[in-house]
């Protein structure tokens, strides 16, 4: 008999960015009844079982890939087969530490060597090559991508090799950017203190817009375009409609006199990436992540609950159709979907060699390294009290990305 | 035994129109993408963000009137006055907070502006069951003006404790207060926890709203934020103390709380309480578990041993608080 210390074992669901209540192994869903449970299984099966058909043609397109680790097989994730039929294309993260050890396994458990022909490193994915004896299969044929419009609400179904559904989810937000760097940045560092109208500026960042407008620490932003700005927040999202290179007017308050000035927006630097992340015991309540699983410059999100060891593989709507790839288990809320037009056109461009990529990785830890070397000064003469939950977040996401780029490192070193 | 099955037979045709809708057939799936599809774009200009200044933490919430009356959870609005509500597009506004019964997790706020708003209508939590279709919507992880509230569908996994209710529509901290709405895009829940499962989200009936709403309205707040359904104050229950069973089948009933609805029905001290609806119940943990799973004010039959015979006695539940506020 179970005891059911809800206390001990379910989180409230405000955001706070302190950490969530401790978990414990609990049964699923606690106090469920039996012909509950009994309806919600059958119309699981119910579900999956009408869901096969719409699955079947993908399932040629998909493939298991393995590696091995000090000669034990291990599943790594699933590929998509791309191009003429001698291509998949897969998560890079998990090929990583086992590109001389890959080799895939189709519907009809044939298998073929495989190698990584090129590696789209700022997307995490990597081309790889097959053996001619694989391409020969019939149950292994290029996916016949369909530019779908995925609008909200669109049911996606992630395939499984063997012709079964692996996943389902809907679409939950349109396509979309989820790249810091590409974002518009003004230049500015505002001050937490202040509580007045509009955002006092507390540092102005050198060779940035703001700078070269002529702002200075001080001044108070109150007006973005024909956009009256109450606070920093809705200065962030008046300019979050805005790209690099973009010109804004922004009303300034300065030494009691108010003028218009001409802003030039930039690219925000990587240091922006970790601001906007968040670490959270939640976002693995519920199954495991994929390691990389954010900067991917145009993609769906869904709430498809899939395994992380299942990303890579077609998505199929309720017509078949290859509609995109998976790219991430993200969270226990979010799976990241790249649409099939933006698989078609990363296709099309050149791909980074392994080599080239293992480079791309190095200089993002320089970079981030340097950028916390510059920040923490900065942030601790900024910090108040009640700014430590926010600066604790900052700095575990920034561990994060540490760990990210170390892991990638670690895994180009064992290959 | 055949008999009984008869009967759930009869109901199930009676009352078709409250199983879930189908999903045996690809065309049935279609049926149902189309419905979230107009669900999700229907209902998410009224969705909201509520933050606070002060804290920095965030919620979510949902318009229910054109006037700017905002549905949200009790947790999400704690300690507060105000609180800035951000729409879709970014734009902030302002929101007065009014009432909160922490007991049920739902709270309510007002916004300053005088509107129209967008809103949605407001549904029924009560009839819900097993297998219903879901959506869920809110600001996960906090309000990102880069994209609208992310929109999660999936059905319902178990009625109750009380007046909540889980689901598998997958939430995470920023969702709190964020509506659940049913295939028509009538409000039906709050958002309100979560448990390690994805299996495990919780959220608030839309009736338990219903029932306070005047208290609420009217800027009260009262409860307490408790997280054990054993232990939360509108937990219905009898009215009755449990005693050892030491081996017997049953759970002998050791009190009965003097003005309790079990006291009312004629429940005595020495009764063996051995079924509740014709269910089985052997032993005190089972028939809490059965008993926290119904709502305040259903009446359940218990089947009694008393000395050398049977009787049937029906009983209607209450809140625990109310038991001992009586007294």
């Amino acid at each position: 008999m179970r005891t059911y210390e809800f206390s001990a074992i379910s989180a409230l669901l405000l955001c706070t960015g302190l950490s969530a209540t401790a978990q414990r192994t609990e049964e699923e869903v606690p106090l469920m009844r039996p012909d509950e449970r009994k309806i919600v299984d059958a119309q699981s099966i119910e579900f999956n079982k009408a869901l096969e058909p719409i699955v079947a043609d993908a399932a040629k397109s998909t493939v298991t890939i393995w590696g091995r680790d000090s000669g034990q097989p291990r599943k790594l994730a699933y590929g998509t087969v791309v191009a003429d039929g001698t291509s998949i294309l897969t998560k890079w993260s998990e090929m990583a530490g086992f590109a001389d050890t890959l080799y895939i396994v189709g519907r009809d458990g044939a298998g073929a060597k495989a190698e990584v022909a090129g590696v789209f490193t700022d997307e995490d994915l990597a081309l790889l090559t097959i053996g001619a004896e694989a391409v020969e299969s019939e149950n292994i044929t290029p996916a016949n991508f369909h530019a779908s419009d995925l609008s909200l609400g669109r049911f996606l179904v992630a395939v499984r090799p063997d012709g079964k559904p692996g996943a389902f989810g809907v679409v939950g937000v349109l396509e979309r950017n989820l790249r810091e760097t590409d974002k518009a940045h003004l230049g500015i560092m505002a001050d937490f203190q202040y509580r007045g109208e509009g955002v006092r500026i507390a540092n102005v960042q050198p060779e940035y817009g703001a700078a070269e407008a002529g702002l200075r620490s001080g001044d108070v932003i109150l007006r973005v375009n024909d956009r009256e700005i109450s606070g920093l927040q809705e200065l962030k999202n008046a300019l979050s409609g805005k790209s690099p290179g973009d010109k804004v007017t922004l009303r300034i308050e300065s030494a009691g006199k108010e003028r218009d000035v001409e802003v030039l927006l930039s690219n925000r630097p990587v240091l922006g990436q970790f601001a906007g992340g968040r670490l959270n015991a939640m976002e693995r309540m519920g199954g495991e992540l994929s390691r990389i699983r954010d900067s991917f410059s145009r993609v769906v999100q869904s709430d498809m609950k899939i395994k992380s060891d299942q990303i890579g593989g077609p998505v199929v709507d309720l017509e078949g159709r290859v509609v995109g790839i998976t790219m991430a288990r993200a969270d226990r809320t979010r799976t990241y979907i790249m649409g099939s037009e933006a698989v078609e056109e990363l296709l099309k461009s050149k791909a980074d060699t392994v080599a080239e990529a293992r480079t791309k990785t190095e200089l993002l830890k320089k970079e981030l390294a340097e950028q916390d070397r510059a920040m923490l000064p900065e942030m601790r003469r900024q910090a108040k009290p009640r700014d430590l939950p926010r600066t604790r977040r900052h700095l575990s996401d920034l561990e994060r990305l540490l760990g990210r780029a170390n892991r990638e490192l670690d895994d180009l070193g064992r290959r | 035994m055949k008999i009984k099955a008869i009967v759930w037979i009869m109901l199930a045709a009676a009352g078709s129109a409250l199983a879930y809708e189908p999903a045996k057939t690809v065309a049935d799936i279609v049926n149902l993408e189309k419905k979230v599809a107009a669900v999700s774009a229907k209902t998410m200009p009224a969705t909201v963000a509520l933050v606070s200044e002060k804290t920095g933490s965030s919620g979510s919430g949902v318009l229910v009137s054109g006037d700017g009356l905002i549905l949200t959870a009790a947790h999400v609005v704690q300690g507060m006055k105000e609180v800035d509500i951000y729409f879709a597009d970014g734009k902030k506004w302002l929101g007065k907070v009014l009432g909160a019964n922490y007991s049920k997790d739902i709270g309510m706020v007002k916004m300053v502006e005088a509107g129209p708003w967008p809103h949605v209508k407001l549904g029924e939590s009560k009839p819900l069951e097993a297998g219903d279709w879901v959506i869920a919507l809110g600001h996960s992880a906090g309000f990102d003006p880069a994209r609208t509230p992310p929109v999660r569908f999936g059905r319902l996994m178990s009625d109750g404790p009380g007046n909540y209710f889980t689901t598998d529509c997958t939430l995470i901290g920023g969702d709190s207060g964020g509506p659940l709405f049913n295939l028509d895009g009538n409000l039906v829940g709050i958002n309100s926890s979560i448990g390690e499962s994805w299996k495990n989200n919780n959220h608030a009936g839309i009736d338990g709203f219903r029932e306070d709403w005047d208290r609420l309205l009217a800027g009260e707040t009262w409860g307490t934020l408790q997280m054990n359904p054993m232990a939360n104050p509108e937990t219905p229950v009898l009215g009755i103390g449990m005693g050892m069973n030491e081996g017997a089948d049953g759970v002998p009933v050791y009190k009965v709380e003097p003005n309790s609805p079990a006291a009312a029905a004629g429940v005595r001290v020495g009764d063996v309480i051995r079924s509740v609806d014709g269910d089985r119940v052997r032993e005190g943990a089972e028939l809490q578990e059965v008993l926290v799973k119904r709502e305040v004010g259903d009446k359940v039959k218990l089947g009694i041993l008393r000395g050398e015979t049977e009787v049937e006695i029906e009983v209607e539940l209450v809140k625990r608080e109310e038991l001992f506020r009586i007294r």
